[in-house]
């Protein structure tokens, strides 16, 4: 890492065709099982789930007229864009015991739905859409809730679907948390 | 009744804060009738943050942002002038702009089509002819503000009768310097706002960046150790680092170190500020420029924060006494090779926003400050602010009110102080100089 070239967003591979049931099902069963991961705090056990060229990702959008492109600038700003050495990091940081705000446990449950498998040029890989609804009980006890689309590249290696791209899309144009101390 | 209980609001507003005795009355975080006094002699009368000339460069462009509660248009128009107005139609005072910038020749209002020009004036009606003799456009423009710029950063005031901006700064456009002119070519915004909500008085955003570097040592150890592979912050230094102040601004700040560049986690960074620190030298001198990229951070009145050095840029908007809006940019060095820029982005991003592993810890702090004073009892304490209540120093380079040592209350209380003054002050006469200023009149370098 560290050439210049990583540090803009990647641009996720176009889909082909829809994949086959018995990938669908295989990809349906990874994101269920993925969200139990996250909702149990098993981050390590997650982390395990992700190729080492990873690209976990959220771009920003402002709130601008129709008649006015999205931004595509080459340094468009995103709330994270990470390689796997900076999601070690986080989730070492999580489970250093030390991060104050997470001690009581914030109970989180990730909802996934509206999930779409397509095949990609490349035969390994599919490109999977997802929407989750996330639920969080933070310290105060007051209910947040964050819903998001997904995109991802999951690429199949020595028999197992890892995850190689995950770009989220947040629905809301401002943070409604006051922090994002969680995985998407 | 407990002799604690007071009278609720004391008409003078130095009763709520005590630099002597180096505390803080509750009741500024949390009360309607208190917060309705603040918008009504600060943010109504403060030079406020409104972009970057590098986020509106070309005519036409524009941004939405708030000065207080009145939203505002930021708009460069056909001139090359940045003109500053409510966001709101004087016919039935629908908004007549929802997007958060882009590149308007006009401002049309949604319920009757009314169009503004982006220089706030009313250019034309839908069906005008109705109007005929009924309506004197000239004078039915967007109210517009005074807009002033430093150095790149533009700023807005509703008050005709309030100081100019470079009195308002005062002797802080010595520091301000640090930031926004540590080399030739100045500083821009790279594209892209974060907003986040906090549900949390404004002012705990502005305190922690003006003085709170005692906060990072245990609330950001985590983070820190994260990022600095298990590296904890260096330890409490009170010997060659200060507290500045001056009109309410602060910047607190070490001499020797280059913490708050060493955070980002990209040594390319640190190599590059490094780089230019034998010209930042010959700009600023030697103190800034040893200042320049330690561990420090800094916020101007009334909420404006900043990290220099580590890039992130913030303003706390006030929504009511206990909820703000919080807004970050990343600036950097204009002149700055592009895949440097893109690092401090990064880094920025990694630490200090919403999903940042600096920045997650703050705002919960914040809410639990603001939200537990719902209680009755609980809200008629105090708050200590009396670290570092002797520490007060002159010094022959350091202008404004100078504290020694970084782990300080000093400039939090300069921050109330002048609050305290201006939530007092009927007209601009009344607000005390707290300072003496050493550079007025003159350029600060
Ligand atoms: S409210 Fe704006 S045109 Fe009527
Ligand atoms: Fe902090």
């Amino acid at each position: 890492m560290n050439k210049p070239a990583d540090y803009s967003l990647p641009a996720l591979p176009a889909e082909t065709e829809p994949s086959s049931d018995a990938v669908f099902l295989d990809l349906q069963r990874q994101l269920h099982f993925e969200a139990r991961l996250l909702d149990e705090l098993r981050h390590r056990e997650w982390l395990e789930m992700m190729t080492d060229d990873v690209r976990y990702f959220a771009p920003m959008f402002g709130r601008r007229l129709r008649n006015e492109q999205k931004i595509t600038d080459r340094m468009a700003g995103y709330f994270f864009n990470d390689h796997r050495v900076h999601m070690e990091m986080r989730v070492t940081r999580l489970d250093s015991n030390m991060v104050w705000c997470e001690d009581p446990v914030n109970n989180v449950r990730h909802l996934v739905s509206n999930i779409e498998v397509f095949d990609t040029a490349d035969a390994d890989e599919v490109k999977v859409y997802s929407a989750v609804d996330l639920h969080r009980s933070r310290l105060d006890s007051k209910l947040k809730r964050l819903t998001y689309g997904r995109t991802d590249i999951w690429r199949q290696q020595e028999g197992r679907w890892l995850l190689a791209m995950r770009c989220v899309n947040f629905d809301h144009n401002a943070t409604i948390d006051s922090n994002l101390n969680l995985f998407f | 009744m407990d002799m604690r209980t007071r009278n609720p609001f004391p008409a003078d507003y130095h009763d709520y804060i005590n630099t002597d005795e180096g505390w803080v009355d509750r009741r500024i975080f949390w009360e309607e009738e208190i917060y309705q006094q603040e918008l009504e002699k600060i943010f109504a009368r403060s030079w406020q943050f409104i972009a970057h000339d590098s986020q509106i460069p070309n005519p036409g462009d524009f941004v939405t942002t708030y000065m207080g509660e009145d939203g505002v248009i930021g708009s460069r128009d056909k001139n090359g002038q940045v003109r500053v107005f409510l966001n709101s139609c004087p016919h039935r005072g629908n908004k007549v702009c929802f997007a958060d910038s882009g590149n308007a020749k006009r401002f049309t209002c949604n319920y009757h089509g009314w169009a503004f020009g982006n220089d706030g004036s009313l250019l034309g009606i839908h069906n005008e002819h109705i109007y005929e003799g009924y309506i004197n456009k000239a004078d039915w423009g967007l109210r517009e503000a005074r807009v002033s710029n430093y150095k790149g950063l533009i700023f807005a005031n509703f008050d005709s009768e309030a100081p100019d901006l470079e009195t308002w700064l005062g002797d802080y456009r010595w520091y301000l310097d640090m930031l926004l002119d540590n080399e030739e070519g100045g500083i821009e915004f790279l594209p892209g706002t974060i907003k986040s909500y906090v549900n949390a008085n404004w002012k705990f955003g502005v305190e922690n960046f003006i003085g709170d570097s005692l906060h990072a040592m245990w609330n950001h150890d985590s983070g820190a150790k994260a990022m600095m592979g298990g590296q904890s912050f260096p330890p409490a230094e009170q010997e060659g680092s200060y507290h500045g102040s001056a009109n309410g601004h602060g910047w607190e700040f070490a001499t020797d170190s280059v913490a708050d560049i060493a955070i980002l986690g990209q040594p390319e960074v640190i190599e590059y500020y490094e780089s230019i620190r034998p010209k930042m030298r010959e700009r600023l001198g030697e103190m800034r420029a040893k200042i320049f990229g330690s561990l420090a951070s800094a916020a101007m009145f009334p909420n404006i924060s900043f990290l220099p050095g580590l890039g992130t840029f913030r303003v706390w908007l006030p929504r009511g006494p206990r909820k703000m809006e919080l807004r970050v940019w990343t600036i950097v060095n204009k002149n700055m090779p592009d895949h440097i820029k893109q690092m401090v982005n990064k880094g920025t991003m990694l630490t200090f926003s919403p999903g940042g592993t600096l920045e997650m810890d703050d705002g919960e702090n914040w809410e639990g400050n603001t939200q537990t004073n719902k209680g009755t009892l609980t809200r008629q304490g105090k708050l200590h602010y009396g670290c570092g209540s002797t520490s007060r120093i002159d010094h022959p380079e350091i202008p404004g009110i100078v504290h020694q040592g970084q782990y300080n209350d000093a400039n939090q209380l300069a921050f109330y102080q002048r609050w305290a003054d201006l939530m007092n002050a009927d007209d601009w006469d009344d607000v005390p100089q707290r300072n003496e200023p050493r550079f007025a009149g003159k350029p600060t370098r």
